[in-house]
């Protein structure tokens, strides 16, 4: 590089050290808490010592520059590497701010292209202000030329108030894996051995044995009653926190060709990607969710996401595009995505007249071969009512997915919707589509039916981005080909 | 191309199920003629493990009439695989056409894909020591999808592979990501 370039923040090396010492922490503080008296100390410090001159010596050596076109970052100690990374190929750009990024007013960003295993470009730390003239940069060179666009105005799409995140937090169970650990971590410390508990838990203790006898029938059911509701609440009231940290102060905003969010109570998140590079949105809304008028609508961004590598990076990716809003508001959201077709104006098409028969016989076996097990081996009678209500359940699931479940497909896209208390919406344009498959099971073929499958990037490992089931054969040949002449 | 005999030709094949019947116009990659032979070597290896206990029993507990008894059914289990092979092998069916590679298999779970030319990222040629041995080997085909980011044909002729990656590369067009 002729130039310079810029350098990180004077304070990089702070944050470098940072993301390093929490790999070590774990060994660092057993050395410190449980070698005391020992050398060990003395060698952590050294240890330590090494890796801030290490990460001193890593900032002060970075320099990126915003050439004609490309970025050129260098970095590198002993080795060093100079990249150039074309500004067309920068899909995502990832922005990271916690509490101590904000103390000194500098931001992680994070440059990823569409395929490889890591970021083009991590840039640990820079000023906010030099993140935001880089991706100004990013955003001014769409793919075809610099000067004929117009320089746009970034435009709020969505902005959620608190009031939303909370109801967000009500709504949905993200709480869940929090509460799960906070159960399991008190369950480290077996408190139950501890005298004070037990002291605390005696006088509970007595009422419920008491109320153990037969009696008290009437009292057992209430505490299980009391018990799930105090779950319940504390489930809520975890997802309300977990809501809160993660969407607090939500925005989606278009600019130019990138759509970006950024949200985070704490953390500050942010994320933006190319219009043109989102794959496959899909928009969702749980029975509370419908009951209040809301869903979400979520995207795909193409970006190196290896089997085994779905880090916290893979997280911070541009995904929530609307974490809560009515109908009409996704809609309008969708629409200013490129002109993603309105979801009552697609072309719906039921699937297969059996699709719900079908679809009960699946969980039927299951849940008869679960009962007869259960029969065998423990009581027949609890057997046969809960085999009862399972399979009353799955009649009527099977039922309202088949009610709901269609799938659309014109010239442009694919749409396939399904669920029952939950439901689910996903579209994709077939010029992202990667693979077609079209496949059938022995069940299938018996029925003449088979399914049509669309492969997007960025979908994650499970399954495919769109998979429409229980289609009639011919009519699954049709959709086939018609995706094949578009893709 | 060597077409082998003992594979239906494409007019017998029961109702071919292209995506589009009428585009089904491309060249035909068949499976090795001698495929049937790595596929045994295959199902002998599957047969090993499974007929090991029953002879180590049989030697262990004196009674030495169950080793024939074992033998008959690792070949059993041989011949069985083999059957499935060779319907495998009836439903097998790899056409290049103009705009993409398609490939129908399965026996009981049957199905069609179908990769675009322009999605194709890169391919790999991949040939074991055995396969080498008979002249065969596996073209790997990456995209950028998610579920099927890669697609395996299997059982080709190394020359038939070769032949099949390089046409099926090249030409330009959007990847669609």
């Amino acid at each position: 590089m002729e130039s310079e370039g810029h350098r990180l923040h004077p304070f990089s090396w702070l944050f470098v050290l940072l993301t390093q010492l929490r790999t070590v922490a774990l060994p660092l503080l057993i050395l410190v808490f449980f070698k005391r008296g020992d050398s060990w100390e003395l060698w952590g410090a050294a240890g330590a010592a090494v890796l801030a001159l290490h990460a001193f010596v890593y900032s002060r050596g970075f320099r990126y520059r915003l050439g004609d076109g490309e970025l050129l970052v260098r970095e590198g100690i002993f080795a060093r590497t100079e990249r150039h990374i074309p500004y067309a190929r920068i899909q995502n750009i990832v922005q990271l701010r916690n509490p101590l990024h904000r103390l000194f007013g500098v931001t992680e960003l994070r440059l990823e292209s569409g395929g490889g295993a890591k970021p083009e470009a991590v840039m640990k730390v820079i000023r906010v202000a030099d993140a935001q003239r880089l991706e100004q940069v990013l955003r001014g060179t769409p793919a075809h030329a610099a000067t004929d666009a117009p320089a746009h105005e970034p435009r709020t799409l969505l902005s959620l108030a608190t009031s939303d995140v909370l109801l967000l937090g009500l709504l949905n169970n993200r709480g869940a894996i929090v509460l799960g650990a906070a159960v399991g971590g008190l369950f480290q410390f077996q408190w139950w051995e501890k005298d004070q508990v037990r002291e605390m838990f005696k006088l509970p203790g007595v009422v419920l044995h008491d109320l153990a006898a037969p009696a008290h029938l009437l009292g057992w059911m209430w505490t299980i009653a009391l018990l799930v509701a105090g779950a319940f609440l504390m489930l809520k009231l975890f997802s309300v926190a977990v809501s809160l940290t993660t969407f607090f102060g939500f925005r989606l905003v278009r600019d130019g060709d990138r759509v970006a969010t950024e949200s985070g109570l704490l953390t500050r998140h942010g994320a933006s990607a190319r219009v043109d590079k989102l794959q496959r949105l899909t928009i969702g809304e749980s029975l509370l969710a419908r009951l209040a008028g809301r869903r979400w609508l979520s995207c795909d961004v193409a970006a190196a996401a290896r089997r085994g590598d779905q880090d916290a990076s893979e997280q911070r990716r541009l995904r929530w595009l609307v974490p809560l809003a009515s109908a009409e508001r996704i809609e309008a959201v969708a629409a200013e995505l490129d002109g993603m077709p309105s979801l009552a104006t697609l072309p719906w098409r039921a699937l297969h007249p059996k699709a719900a028969s079908r679809r009960f016989k699946k969980t039927f076996v299951l849940c008869t071969i679960a009962a007869l097990a259960a029969a065998l081996f423990f009581a027949p009678l609890p057997a046969l009512l809960v085999w009862l209500v399972l399979v009353g359940f799955a009649r009527l699931e099977a039922r309202g997915w088949a009610r709901f479940a269609a799938y659309a497909c014109d010239d442009d896209v694919l749409a396939f919707r399904a669920g029952w208390l939950t439901r689910q919406w996903t579209i994709a344009r077939i010029a992202k589509g990667q693979v077609l498959s079209v496949a059938a099971s022995p069940f299938d073929r018996r029925h003449r039916m088979a399914r049509v499958k669309l492969d997007t990037a960025g979908a994650g490992f499970n399954d495919f981005a769109l998979d429409v089931p229980y289609l009639d054969e011919r009519e699954a040949r049709e959709v086939a080909a018609r995706l094949r002449a578009a893709m | 191309m060597a077409m082998d005999e003992t594979l239906p030709a494409p007019a017998t094949t029961p109702a071919p199920v292209p995506l589009d019947a009428g585009a089904m116009a491309g060249d035909v990659f068949p499976l090795h003629p001698r495929v049937r032979s790595l596929w045994r070597w295959q199902h002998a290896l599957i047969a090993l493990p499974f007929s090991l206990p029953p002879t180590f029993i049989a030697i262990a507990s004196d009674t030495w009439l169950l080793l024939p008894a074992v033998a008959l059914g690792a070949l059993l289990l041989v011949r069985l695989l083999d059957a499935w092979r060779e319907r495998y092998a009836k439903s097998f069916r790899c056409v290049l056409l103009p705009d993409g590679l398609l490939v129908r298999r399965g026996v009981w779970w049957r199905s069609e894909t179908f990769v675009p030319r322009a999605r194709i990222q890169h391919t790999d040629v991949d040939e074991g020591p055995v396969a080498r041995h008979f002249g065969i080997a596996t073209l790997k085909v990456f995209t950028a999808g998610s579920r099927v980011s890669e697609l395996e044909v299997e059982g080709l002729a190394r020359d038939d592979a070769v032949a099949l990656r390089d046409r099926v590369l090249g030409r330009g067009g959007k990847d669609g990501v």
